[in-house]
């Protein structure tokens, strides 16, 4: 029987090959690869993400756990039969305009996914109308933005306003972070969503798609 | 309404408007020293004041009840950017950035290649022939035959001035030249007596020098003056200044008049303290980052703050001092230095000539250690240069009990030998009771802590069981703190490192060292070629630079070629405004310099997670 536990504890270090040597036994073994997903992966993703929280592990620790569950997934997808894939909700992703931070955007991301959304990573320097114009063709049920200069985060207001005047607004959750953004900012420009750090992101985001 | 300010035993009373907060009344009473780092955002917490008494109280705001503990509500403690006053109120501040020591000295005395050069601010004292009826040329025309064959170009207001200053003194005049051109006269003979004011706009702190340009003693420098930087009530870093000049009418105008009139001030007090007449400084020199010097200019600097990060001007910019909003005479001059970038100005360009790494045959290593890390490396074959995002942890801010180098902070740490309870001793600024920590003081705490095995390489604070288990010593696990399932070390009492304090100073010396790493890589070198490691700013003068190698904002083998510079950028100020030859070197610099734009590259993005670990 796979060891989740074993694959779980390696992947949070890090160690790519192991993770993906175990997750390739354990397919052989015949577990099905959306068990050894949700139990071995995600599961470690999210332990990851409440330690990144509470300062434990730290920016680079997350990386390379990501690192470590990308090699995973690729013995793992490929396995996977459509009904496996159940799209809980899908989430477009940006740094705003005029901004090129990428790295608290990127951990984000890696959080989302290791929720299980599927996130549609557009980037830095990504401009109002591109954002609304992925969000609305991809059918998106989030918008998440951030900005790490108190210079670009007025740009989130003109994607609030894309939004509505694209005509999705009611369909499309806005979420704002980065350094510089408060609960209050987020409210002053309607959007809806305020995230302090990454792991409380995904949950939020998490509550959007399944609600 | 009214506001009354007492400050330090002295009390203020300024005038704001409905909707103003009380840091706004601060800012108005130009009171210097109050810190606001997050420029009135709400989110630092550190512009405390105390309210003595007011008709009515505002409501307490959600970040008064983050920042502020139960007592100090309980006290009348509030957040001058959060509260705005209905009515009359007083207030009490405390400036206690007021007694920072300002980093002012640097190294290597002035060159006499130097000495021996001209400045662009040069003089000629002329005796014009008198007129009589047989010589009935006009006031101009025996100027010009007096100095030819120099052509001269007079500004009208200098040629409306020309007749009485011929007649005041039998005809003895001394005309300036700036820049190669005739353009001032000034009355009687001060061909001797001329100086300059080299001023470093530093984000923090503004400095001033008084330098002696002509006559026998050109190259001295007499008098020093500095200051914190009037817009600190504005915000701590450049992005919170352009934020100011972006959101408010007039907001540009009034930081330029702030600083303006703070170096009309330093200028005077030279004047003063040096026992010289106004009327005799003829040139003023301005180093500064881009954001800096371009507020001061009165240029937008709008286009620094988002990408593509573009400045008005980077060349250097020179003009009367009257068109900079200077208060003096019509043969003053002032030229704002050339820079290289929107994150790399004229500080960095002035240390580059300061240093003369731009002549040396070693390769050499420029870091300026503050919010922005600018690092330059180079030689006489080239020079490529980067700025990083180092943010202010390093400068005692974003720290739990961080504070900057004022009396009070412990300024360094040092490691004892076990015994007993002593595990290490710190040293405070001024021999006081300790009440925070401030950035040398955090480098030393981290180094300490790393070596004693109580953080690990990744910056985890270990469990006292993990430390048990690897066998530290009791002393050292006693140090180790945890609260509500936090964690930190204690250094004093009420004084501690937090976890998060840890994380704030890996990103800070992480992202120094991987720029340090990406100018490496893109120019092919490696941490062994480098035989010169300048280390310029005020923290780099205070840090310890082993506890610095140790924590890993450079690389470590490089200690033993670090150089304290102190202010290069106010040296390349002085020695720009003592020689023409060092202000063409320094456009040369600035147009050569190969610029690296680190936030999109991958090879730094890549080396900014690796740095971010410590050595253990």
């Amino acid at each position: 029987m796979a060891d989740f536990e074993k694959i779980s504890e390696l992947m949070q270090k890090g160690k790519a090959d192991e993770v993906k040597q175990l997750c390739a036994e354990a397919l052989e073994e015949g577990v099905a690869p959306k068990d050894v997903l949700d139990m071995a992966l995600l599961a470690a993703m999210n332990i990851v993400g409440v330690k990144f929280k509470n300062n434990e592990v730290f920016v680079p620790e997350v990386l390379i756990a990501a690192r470590a569950m990308n090699f995973g997934l690729e013995i793992l997808k490929p396995a996977m039969v459509d009904d496996d894939i159940e799209e809980i909700g899908k989430v477009v992703i940006g740094t705003v305009k005029g901004d090129l931070h990428d790295i608290g955007k990127n951990l984000v991301k890696i959080m989302f996914e290791g929720k299980g959304l599927t996130v549609i990573d557009l980037g830095a320097d990504v401009s109002a109308e591109k954002y609304v114009e992925a969000a609305s063709n991809e059918n998106a049920n989030v918008i998440a933005c951030s900005a790490l200069l108190t210079t670009t985060m007025t740009q989130m207001e003109a994607i609030v306003k894309a939004a509505e005047d694209a005509g999705i607004r009611d369909k499309v959750t806005i979420m704002v972070g980065g350094a510089p953004v408060t609960q209050k900012f987020c409210d002053s420009i309607g959007a809806d969503i305020y995230a302090a750090d990454a792991a409380t992101a995904s949950e939020k985001a998490l509550e959007v798609c399944t609600k | 309404m009214n506001i009354k300010i007492n400050i330090d035993g002295d009390s203020i009373r300024t005038e704001i408007g409905q909707g103003d907060s009380l840091l706004e009344a601060i800012n108005n009473a130009g009171i210097e020293g109050f810190d606001a780092p997050c420029g009135g955002k709400g989110t630092c917490g550190k512009c405390r004041i105390t309210i003595e008494n007011a008709e009515t109280l505002p409501p307490l705001d959600g970040a008064e009840k983050k920042s502020l503990s139960e007592d100090e509500i309980k006290g009348g403690v509030r957040l001058a950017c959060r509260v705005f006053p209905e009515s009359e109120m007083e207030i009490t501040v405390s400036a206690s950035g007021r007694k920072a020591a300002i980093q002012s000295e640097f190294e290597g005395a002035v060159s006499s290649a130097v000495l021996d050069d001209k400045s662009i601010l040069c003089k000629l004292f002329v005796e014009v022939p008198t007129p009589s009826i047989d010589d009935q040329r006009s006031d101009l025309q025996r100027l010009i035959d007096s100095i030819a064959p120099k052509p001269i170009r007079l500004p009208m207001e200098q040629i409306r001035a020309l007749p009485g200053i011929l007649r005041e003194n039998d005809s003895k005049i001394t005309v300036v030249s700036f820049f190669n051109e005739w353009i001032a006269v000034e009355s009687g003979d001060t061909y001797e007596k001329s100086y300059a004011v080299a001023v470093d706009i530093g984000t923090t702190t503004v400095v001033g020098y008084l330098v002696e340009i002509s006559g026998n003693k050109r190259g001295r420098i007499i008098e020093h003056v500095s200051g914190l930087n009037s817009q600190k009530g504005y915000g701590a870093d450049v992005v919170s200044r352009i934020e100011y000049c972006m959101r408010n009418e007039g907001g540009l105008e009034e930081l330029k008049g702030r600083i303006t009139s703070q170096i009309n001030g330093i200028i005077a007090k030279l004047a003063e303290k040096a026992g010289i007449d106004l009327k005799l400084i003829n040139l003023i020199t301005i180093a500064g980052n881009t954001t800096m010097t371009h507020i001061f200019s009165g240029f937008n600097p709008e286009g620094i703050a988002a990408a593509p990060f573009i400045p008005v001007v980077n060349d250097l910019t020179a003009s009367k001092a009257a068109d900079f909003g200077f208060e003096l005479h019509d043969s003053c001059f002032c030229v704002v230095l050339p820079g290289i970038a929107s994150y790399v100005g004229s500080d960095i360009t002035s240390g580059i000539i300061a240093t003369g790494m731009h002549e040396s045959e070693e390769l050499c290593l420029l870091i300026d250690v503050g919010t922005n890390g600018e690092i330059v490396l180079g030689n006489k074959y080239g020079l490529t240069a980067c700025s990083t995002a180092a943010g202010p942890a390093l400068e005692g801010a974003n720290i739990s009990c961080g504070m900057g180098g004022v009396p009070g902070a412990i300024s360094s740490l040092m490691a004892a030998e076990v015994h007993g309870n002593e595990v290490f001793s710190y040293s405070v600024i001024e021999d006081v009771e300790p009440v925070g920590i401030c950035g040398s003081g955090i480098v030393d705490a981290v180094a300490i802590f790393v070596k004693a095995g109580l953080i690990d390489n990744t910056g985890r604070i270990l469990t006292e069981e993990e430390l048990a288990e690897a066998g530290v010593h009791k002393s050292w696990i006693d140090c180790v703190v945890r609260e509500d399932g936090k964690s930190g070390i204690k250094i004093a009492d009420e004084i501690m490192l937090s976890q998060k304090d840890i994380r704030e100073i890996q990103m800070a010396k992480g992202a120094i060292a991987a720029g340090v790493n990406t100018l490496l890589a893109e120019t092919g070198k490696t941490s062994d070629d480098v035989k010169k490691l300048y280390i310029a700013g005020g923290f780099g003068a205070a840090m310890n630079k082993t506890s610095a190698a140790a924590v890993g904002l450079f690389p470590p083998e490089l200690e033993e070629v670090v150089e304290i510079a102190g202010n290069t950028a106010g040296k390349g100020a002085v020695l720009s405004a003592l020689s023409e030859n060092v202000l063409t070197d320094m456009r040369k610099v600035a147009r050569n310099v190969k610029y690296i734009e680190l936030s999109t590259s991958v090879l730094f993005q890549n080396e900014y997670m690796m740095s971010m670990y410590f050595q253990s």
